[in-house]
């Protein structure tokens, strides 16, 4: 007996059957409206300010002392690709390349913000004068603060959350102009504004923010650059590449001189009046 | 699913000492003092973990959190949201892991 065959179902019919099953997996329980993409926005004119509505800033329930503990931000998990592709989602960003955005936690983890997606937005490094690496400089400013006991925490998260523009023009400087926010000698190496708060002028530190890239040191030295900077052993002025997630720094002879996802350089002296520490046997 | 390998290293081997749901949080409490908070979906209705079990592995992905007990059984949570739901804290209330 003879029975007739079933073709086999068209591939594009497999293909619409397997996005439709995609679309009806369950919604996150913290549900972002789409927000429609506004015409012409794109990574070099990108709003320099959360969404409110999407982002109103959250936070862990976690204490000074805790934050204050070296490494406190390596204790948190990683943010999923997820969520932060639900994130971009969210502010109607469809496509991007690599530095283009940050994923930015409105509230720092350094300040006990939480991976929370009411935390998170999708930060420009290309806009200027503000952009996330105007924003990096505040939060490391504000952690300072907050473990030397001059700010208060909740103080730090609440401004945050509130505008980080304001924030830094509060306890950086006016606008970021140069290297860590000064311009014309104004901003962090000048006392700051907040009233009663005396604070000693800090060594210019940070890379140059004027050209939206992570200053004229490239993020991976050259062997050049390298041998040019002295070693971090037993010289307090040495160039060190901080690892800020974990809290340990690196000497340029370290393999993760340079190259660890979140970090920045700093004098040896100031990593450790910073509360970081030396990875074993740096060199 | 994949294993939340940071939270695994921290929590496996302890013992769960006791465990309690009430309005949206699932406290548990690990032999060694340590205490886990957990917010939990509001719709969900999450099973009761024994005492006395060992976690052998946590796996997550988006909303689901499963503890794998070294007896065979797993406790599956229904996560608030797929981040910023898991606190442990040593018995010091030092924070041991955030997710």
């Amino acid at each position: 007996m003879n029975l007739p065959r079933h073709p086999v179902p068209p591939l594009r019919w497999l293909l619409a059957l397997l996005l439709i099953a995609g679309g009806l997996s369950p919604a996150p329980a913290y549900a972002r409206p789409a927000v429609p993409v506004a015409a012409g926005v794109t990574a070099s004119n990108a709003p320099i300010r959360p969404d409110p509505t999407l982002t109103p800033g959250d936070t862990l329930d976690v204490t000074l002392e805790d934050i204050r503990t070296v490494g406190y931000s390596a204790k948190v998990r990683d943010v999923p690709v997820a969520v932060k592709r639900q994130v971009y989602a969210s502010y109607g960003i469809a496509h991007w390349t690599k530095g283009e955005y940050e994923m930015d936690h409105l509230i720092p983890l350094s300040l006990g913000g939480s991976n929370s997606a009411k935390n998170l937005w999708p930060e420009s490094y290309l806009t200027s004068p503000w952009n996330a690496h105007v924003k990096d400089a505040l939060e490391y400013r504000l952690l300072t603060l907050v473990r030397a006991g001059k700010v208060d925490l909740k103080v730090a998260q609440q401004e945050m959350a509130r505008d980080w523009i304001a924030a830094y023009k509060k306890y950086v400087g006016p606008e970021p102009g140069g290297r860590w926010g000064t311009a014309d000698g104004v901003g962090v190496n000048a006392p700051a504004t907040v009233p009663g708060l005396s604070l000693p002028a800090s060594p210019d530190r940070r890379p140059d923010l004027r050209t939206g890239q992570r200053g004229n040191i490239p993020a991976a030295p050259t062997p050049a650059v390298a041998a040019s900077v002295p070693t971090a052993a037993g010289q307090p002025t040495a160039k060190v590449w901080v690892n800020t997630k974990s809290g340990v720094y690196h000497g340029p002879k370290s393999r993760y001189y340079g190259k660890t996802k979140q970090g920045q350089y700093m004098s040896e002296a100031e990593a450790l009046a910073a509360g970081f520490h030396a990875a074993p046997g740096n060199e | 699913m994949a294993s939340n390998q940071k939270l695994t290293r921290i929590i496996a081997g302890r013992t769960i000492q006791a465990s309690a749901q009430e309005m949206g949080l699932l406290t548990l409490t690990f032999s060694d003092g340590s205490v886990m908070k957990v917010e939990v979906a509001p719709s969900a209705t999450n099973a009761a973990v024994n005492a006395g079990v060992k976690v052998k592995k946590v796996r997550q992905k988006g909303t689901e959190l499963d503890l794998d007990f070294e007896d065979g059984t797993t406790c599956t949570v229904q996560t608030a949201e797929a981040t910023s739901s898991v606190l442990l804290k040593d018995k010091a209330g030092k924070l041991e892991y955030a997710d």
